[in-house]
C-alpha cells in the first residue's frame, strides 16, 4: 500500500505501453500536479517521453513524428478538448488513459470524433490523487466545507479520488465513518454507491481480514492544526507552506535567484528523506554533517592536477553537483526557519500551545499567554492562534476570559478579520460539536495515564501533542473502536483486528499527523496505514477553511508563508 | 493497480460510428440523386465513390473530379502538413540510440575480458589480451566522443526551428546527454577498478616472488663499477644504448600525451554533457513548472524582442540628432566663414 510507487506504476505502464519512439505526453491540469508529485522531468525524459504538453493549450504545433500519451481525467471539459483534438490530430498515434471511470457515452463521443483512426489504446489507469509521501495522498481541495455541509464539486471530486485511490491499491474495503459529521456518512454512502455501481472493478482476491476505509472529520479535532509544529516537514509547511511539493522563498531576504522556488520530495532528495520527520534540533546537527561533509568534498574537488585526480573528479562530478544544490537548498530553508524561530520568539509560544493542548492549569495557562502579549515580537497569527487554543480549551471553564482576550486582541492591533476567527472556530468546532475525547480530561483512565506521564516528565515539551487521530487509530487496531461514534456501513462488521487501514479525514490533515500515521505504520508489524484528506493544511490555509465553512468569516487573500508577515 | 481497456469498446463504436456516416453519406447521396440536382461539389470522396458505382455515366465521372479538385483547399494543405517528413534530427536521436547500445555492449564485453584477463592469468600470451583491451578501450571513448558530437549536432540543426520544436530538441539533448553520463561514469568506473585491481596483483606478485628488488639493485651495483670503470668516455655501444633510451622516453613522452589529451578532452565532453544535463531536484526539473513557465519564456521572448526594437529605434533618433547637429555645425562654420 505505497500510492507514491502505485502513481509511478500507472505513470511508467502506460509510457511502455506505446511502445519505443518518441513521445509526448499530453495532460489536463490536475494529472500535471499528479505525474509531477512522483516523477521528475528528467526521470521521464529518459522514457523517451521529450515534450509535456497542457490540452488546453492552443498553440501546439502539428508534430507526426510523435506519438502522444493522453492523461486526463474524465471531466466534460476534456472529453470535449480530446475530441477536438482527435478530429484535427496533432500527433502521429493517440494512446489515451484516464484517471478514472469514463462513461460510455464519453468514449461514444470520442469514437465519432476520431476520423482519421489514430486512437491506438484506451484505458482507465486510477491515478488520481495526489501522493505526497509513501502513505499520505490527498487532492488538494482547500476548501470542502459550504457551511456545514458538502460543497458539490468537493464531494464528487473526492468520490471519485478516493474511490480511484482504493482501485490503484487494489482494495475493496468495509466503510467505517464519524458518527457525529453527516458529512462523513454523506461520503461513506457516496463512496460505497461507486463501488456497488463498479462492482466488477472492485473484485479483488479476497483478502482473510478485509481492508478498512475510515472515514473522519476535521471538525472533531481542530486543535492539531493550529498548533505550530517542530519537525522538518510540519515546519516547512507551518512556516513557509510546502504547495505540491514546491516551497517558495521568493519573499526569504537575501536569497539567491536561483533558490527562489526549491522542490523539497522525498522521491528525489535524499536528505529530505532521511530527515522529513526529524524534529528541528536534530535537522540542526544533520544540516551541520551534510555541510562539513560537502566542504570536504568541496576541497578535494577544487585541486584537479593530476590525472588520476581528474579522473576522480569525472567520476563524482554529477553526485558533487546534485550535492552541492541539496547543501544550498537546505542550508536556506533551516535558516529562514530559524530567523523566523528567533524574530516571533516561537519556542515560547510553542510552549504555551503545547501547555494548552495537553495540561489542565487554567489560570498558569491565561497568565502565560498574557505574558506573551506584552511582547513586541508575537506575530498577529500567533497570537490569534493562541486565544483560539484557549477559546477551544477552556470553553466550558466556569470562569474562562475569552471575552478579555479578544479586547486585549483588539488593544494589539490585530486584523478584525483575525480576531473573528476566535468565534468562527467556535462556530466551526465547538465543545457542543466535539464528540472524540479531545482533551480527554474526564475520564478516569486517562486521569491516571496523565498522572504517569507527569511522574514520567515528557521528553520534550514542543512535541508534547499527540493528535486526535493517533488515539482513533490506535483504538482501530486494538479493536476497541466504540460503534457508536465510529458505525459501519452496511451491516457487516469485522471480527478481526484490521490490517489495511485507510484513512480519511474530510477537511485536511496536517503533517503531524502525516508523523503520527509514519510512526505506527513503523511501530505496529503487520498494520499497514494510509492517510488521506481533502488537502494538507497549515494554520493559515485552515483558518481559510473554517472561515469558508462558517458565515461571516474572513478569507486571507495568501495562504501560508509566515515572512510576509515580518 | 487496477486498471480497465476500454480499447475494444472503443474500435467498436469508432466502426460504428464509420459505418453510419457511410449510411448517412448514402443516403445524402440517393436523395440528391432523386432530386436530380447537379451540384455535388460539397459531398465527400467516398460519397462520389458509392455514385460513381451506381451510375457509371461519363458525365458523372467528370463531375467527380470537379468534386476531388475543388473539395476545399484546407483539405490539400493539411495533408501536406500532415506527409511531412519528421525533421532531420530525428535520424541523429536514433544514430545515438544504436550507438548508446553498442557503447553499452563494447562495456560489458570490457568488463568481461578484465575479468578475464585478471582472474585468470596466462603466462605467455597475455599480451594479446592487454592489446585487445587496449582497442576496445580506445574505441568506446572514441564512441563516446562521436555521441557527444551527435548531439551537439542536434542543437545546431534544431536552431531555425519552431519554438516548440526546439523545446522538444532541448529535452531529447538532455536526456541523451544524461544517458551518456552515466555511461561514461560506468565505463570510467570499470576502467579504474580494472587498474586498481592490476596495481594490487603486481604489488603482491612482487611480495611473492621478491626478485625485483634484488636484481634491480645489483644492476645498479653493475652500472655504478661500469661507469667507475669507464669514466672517461662512451663506447660505442653505450652511445647506442643511450640513444634507444632516448628514442623510448620520447616515445613514452608522445604516449603520456596522448592519454592526457584523450583525458582532458573526455573531461571536456563531460563538462558539456552536465551543462546539457537539466539540474536534477531543482525546479528546473519539475514537469508542471517546465510545462508553466514554457508559455511564459515565450511571452517573455516577445517582450525582449520589443524592447530590442525599441532601443534600436532610440539608437536611429539619436543618429538623426547627431547628424542633424553636425550639419548644423558645419553650416553655421560655412555661414561664419562666408560673412567674414
Amino acid at each position: 500500500m505505497n500510492v507514491v510507487v502505485a502513481v509511478k506504476q500507472y505513470v511508467s505502464r502506460m509510457i511502455e505501453e506505446s511502445g519505443p519512439g518518441m513521445k509526448v505526453l499530453l495532460m489536463d491540469k490536475e494529472t500535471i500536479s499528479i505525474v509531477s508529485m512522483v516523477y521528475a522531468q528528467s526521470e521521464i525524459l529518459q522514457k523517451e517521453v521529450y515534450l509535456f504538453e497542457k490540452i488546453e493549450s492552443a498553440s501546439r504545433e502539428y508534430m507526426k513524428h510523435l506519438k502522444c500519451i493522453c492523461f486526463l481525467r474524465p471531466t466534460k471539459d476534456n472529453v470535449e478538448q480530446l475530441s477536438r483534438e482527435l478530429k484535427d490530430p496533432k500527433y502521429g498515434l493517440y494512446y489515451i488513459y484516464f484517471s478514472n471511470v469514463i462513461s460510455k457515452a464519453d468514449v461514444k463521443v470520442l469514437a465519432e470524433a476520431d476520423e482519421q483512426e489514430v486512437v491506438r489504446e484506451m484505458q482507465e489507469f486510477y491515478a488520481d490523487f495526489l501522493a505526497v509521501g509513501p502513505h499520505v495522498f490527498t487532492f488538494n481541495i482547500r476548501t470542502c466545507y459550504q457551511g456545514f455541509t458538502w460543497e458539490p464539486s468537493a464531494l464528487s471530486r473526492i468520490v471519485c479520488g478516493v474511490s480511484g485511490m482504493l482501485l490503484a491499491v487494489k482494495k475493496c474495503p468495509m466503510i467505517r465513518y464519524q458518527n457525529s459529521s453527516e458529512m462523513a456518512k454523506r461520503l461513506a454512502e457516496n463512496i460505497r454507491q461507486m463501488i456497488n455501481r463498479e462492482a466488477a472493478l472492485f473484485d479483488f482476491r479476497r483478502t482473510d481480514v478485509p481492508p478498512i476505509l475510515l472515514i473522519v472529520d476535521r471538525r472533531d479535532d481542530p486543535i492539531t492544526p493550529l498548533l505550530n509544529q517542530w519537525t522538518y516537514q510540519a515546519m516547512v509547511h507551518e512556516m513557509l507552506g510546502i504547495k505540491k511539493n514546491l516551497v517558495n522563498l521568493a519573499g526569504v531576504p537575501g536569497v539567491d535567484r536561483d533558490l527562489h522556488e526549491v522542490v523539497l520530495s522525498s522521491e528525489h532528495d535524499e536528505f529530505y528523506a532521511n530527515n522529513l520527520y526529524k524534529n528541528f534540533g536534530e535537522i540542526g546537527t544533520n544540516i551541520k554533517e551534510l555541510m562539513e561533509e560537502f566542504t570536504r568534498k568541496s576541497q578535494s574537488q577544487q585541486k584537479v592536477e593530476s590525472i588520476v585526480e581528474m579522473k576522480a573528479f569525472i567520476e563524482n562530478y554529477p553526485q558533487f553537483k546534485k550535492m552541492s544544490g541539496t547543501v544550498s537548498k537546505h542550508v536556506t530553508v533551516v535558516g529562514e526557519l530559524s530567523r523566523l524561530v528567533g524574530a516571533h520568539n516561537l519556542m515560547e509560544v510553542s510552549e504555551a500551545e503545547q501547555e494548552l493542548a495537553c495540561q489542565n492549569d487554567h489560570s498558569q495557562s491565561l497568565q502565560k499567554i498574557k505574558k506573551l502579549f506584552g511582547s513586541e515580537r508575537l506575530s498577529d497569527l500567533d497570537a490569534v492562534r493562541l486565544v483560539m487554543l484557549y477559546a477551544l480549551r477552556y470553553e466550558r471553564h466556569s470562569n474562562n476570559d475569552i471575552v478579555g482576550l479578544e479586547e486585549m486582541l483588539r488593544k494589539k492591533g490585530t486584523p478584525e478579520k483575525l480576531t473573528k476567527m476566535v468565534r468562527a472556530i467556535q462556530d466551526f468546532a465547538g465543545d457542543s460539536i466535539r464528540k472524540g475525547e479531545m482533551f480527554e480530561n474526564e475520564d478516569p483512565i486517562a486521569i491516571t495515564k496523565k498522572f504517569f506521564k507527569g511522574l514520567q516528565g515528557v521528553a520534550n515539551i514542543y512535541t508534547q501533542h499527540k493528535p486526535l487521530l493517533e488515539a482513533t487509530l490506535d483504538q482501530l487496531i486494538k479493536g476497541k473502536l466504540r460503534e457508536a461514534l465510529y458505525p459501519y456501513l452496511g451491516t457487516n462488521q469485522l471480527r478481526e483486528r484490521p490490517q489495511d487501514i485507510i484513512v480519511f479525514m474530510i477537511g485536511g490533515v496536517t503533517y503531524e499527523e502525516a508523523l503520527s500515521v509514519h510512526n505506527m505504520n513503523k511501530s505496529c508489524p503487520g498494520v499497514r496505514i494510509v492517510l488521506g484528506g481533502s488537502t494538507v493544511h497549515n494554520t493559515s490555509s485552515f483558518l481559510d477553511e473554517v472561515s469558508s465553512a462558517t458565515p461571516g468569516g474572513y478569507r486571507s487573500r495568501y495562504h501560508g508563508p509566515r515572512t510576509h508577515r515580518s | 493497480m487496477a486498471t480497465r481497456s476500454l480499447t475494444e469498446v472503443f474500435i467498436l463504436m469508432r466502426n460504428n460510428a464509420v459505418q453510419s456516416r457511410h449510411i448517412f453519406s448514402e443516403q445524402v447521396s440517393k436523395q440528391r440523386q432523386k432530386s436530380k440536382s447537379k451540384s455535388r461539389k460539397g459531398v465527400c470522396v467516398i460519397n462520389d465513390i458509392i455514385k460513381a458505382h451506381s451510375h457509371d455515366s461519363l458525365t458523372s465521372l467528370a463531375d467527380d473530379r470537379v468534386a476531388l479538385v475543388s473539395k476545399d483547399p484546407e483539405a490539400g494543405l493539411t495533408n501536406s502538413r500532415i506527409n511531412k517528413l519528421p525533421p532531420e534530427w530525428v535520424d541523429g536521436v536514433e544514430e545515438i540510440q544504436y550507438e548508446i547500445s553498442r557503447i553499452q555492449q563494447k562495456i560489458k564485453e570490457v568488463s568481461t575480458l578484465h575479468d578475464k584477463h585478471l582472474n585468470r592469468p596466462t603466462m605467455d600470451d597475455s599480451i594479446d589480451e592487454e592489446h585487445a583491451i587496449e582497442i576496445m578501450t580506445q574505441d568506446i571513448t572514441q564512441m563516446f566522443t562521436r555521441c557527444h558530437r551527435l548531439v551537439q549536432q542536434i542543437g545546431a540543426r534544431s536552431r531555425s526551428a519552431t519554438s516548440q520544436e526546439q523545446r522538444v530538441t532541448r529535452n531529447v539533448m538532455s536526456s541523451l546527454a544524461s544517458q551518456l553520463q552515466s555511461l561514461s561514469g560506468n565505463f570510467r568506473q570499470s576502467q579504474s577498478a580494472y587498474l586498481k585491481r592490476l596495481t594490487g596483483r603486481e604489488e603482491r606478485y612482487f611480495e611473492h616472488f621478491d626478485i625485483s628488488l634484488p636484481q634491480s639493485s645489483s644492476m645498479m651495483l653493475e652500472d655504478e663499477e661500469l661507469q667507475e670503470r669507464y669514466d672517461r668516455g662512451f663506447t660505442s655501444q653505450q652511445m647506442k644504448f643511450a640513444e634507444d633510451n632516448s628514442v623510448l622516453v620520447s616515445q613514452r613522452e608522445q604516449e603520456i600525451a596522448l592519454v592526457v589529451k584523450s583525458i582532458a578532452e573526455v573531461n571536456e565532453i563531460f563538462k558539456d554533457l552536465a551543462q546539457i544535463v537539466a539540474d536534477q531536484g531543482t525546479v528546473l526539473d519539475r514537469i508542471d513548472y517546465n510545462i508553466e513557465h514554457a508559455s511564459e519564456s515565450v511571452k517573455e521572448g516577445l517582450q525582449q524582442l520589443q524592447k530590442a526594437d525599441k532601443y534600436q529605434k532610440k539608437n536611429r533618433k539619436m543618429m538623426c540628432i547627431l547628424l542633424l547637429a553636425v550639419a548644423v555645425i558645419v553650416l553655421l562654420i560655412i555661414l561664419i566663414w562666408k560673412k567674414s
